[in-house]
């Protein structure tokens, strides 16, 4: 069974664990069972980590890729 | 006077006795003599005539020989200079080509270095502005904030 991890810095909702597990069904192709890890550091959004792939769509994976456009 | 006619008979024979004996004895050899030297002279003279018109010759072809080797020596000094100078400006050519293309190369280099260099810049000053806003962000972001975003997000995213 593959676990989906998914890092917030809040204890997410069980509406915003099915949120998590449709983005990432859509955008990594996983399905499985959902675990959410809380970590403060992550400043807003998530990050989600399946199969040694991961999708960040916290802020500051936000700032870094509109770095990486700009550089 | 009277004048004896067999005196003067035997005169004119023993006269002309004499000038026979003296044809054959002493003007023939002498004259023969006299010829033999003169003809001696003339060959001498005509065997010196002979040996200075061969030393006149040979002068004459020894000097046209000094002239034509001088006239070949000019022409390969001549072409020997030419060589040179052609092979000088060949050289020259060569070495300008060579530090024409080192300084493209060496300027290609510097706008190489200059545009590596500025793109790093680039890539350190947006770093550093977005470690600046993240920094921002972790002071100014209350976990309110954090959960609205992160609901907002997870909204729009499925």
């Amino acid at each position: 069974m593959t676990i989906i991890n998914v890092i917030s810095s809040y204890k997410l909702a069980s509406a915003e664990i099915q949120s998590v597990g449709l983005i990432a069904k859509d955008k990594l192709g996983a399905t499985g069972t959902i675990k959410n890890t809380v970590d403060k550091s992550v400043l807003a959004g998530v990050k989600i980590l399946v199969d040694g792939r991961e999708l960040d769509l916290t802020l500051a994976g936000s700032l870094t890729r509109l770095a990486g456009s700009l550089a | 006077m009277e004048i004896n006619i067999w005196q003067v008979l035997f005169q004119i024979v023993n006269f002309g006795v004499i000038l026979f004996v003296l044809n054959k004895v002493l003007y023939k050899p002498i004259l023969k003599l006299l010829d033999d030297r003169a003809k001696k002279i003339n060959d001498g003279m005509a065997l010196a005539d002979k040996n200075i018109k061969a030393a006149e010759e040979t002068e004459k072809t020894k000097k046209e020989e000094i002239a034509k080797a001088r006239k070949e020596a000019a022409a390969i000094i001549r072409d020997a200079e030419s060589d040179a100078k052609k092979a000088a400006a060949l050289v020259m050519e060569n070495a300008q080509a060579k530090a024409k293309a080192e300084a493209e190369r060496i300027v290609k280099n510097a706008q190489a270095d200059v545009a590596s260099s500025k793109k790093s810049m680039e890539a350190q000053t947006v770093e550093l502005a977005v470690a600046m806003a993240h920094k921002v962000l972790e002071s100014t972001l209350t976990s309110a904030d954090s959960q609205k975003i992160t609901k907002v997000m997870l909204t729009k995213l499925r």
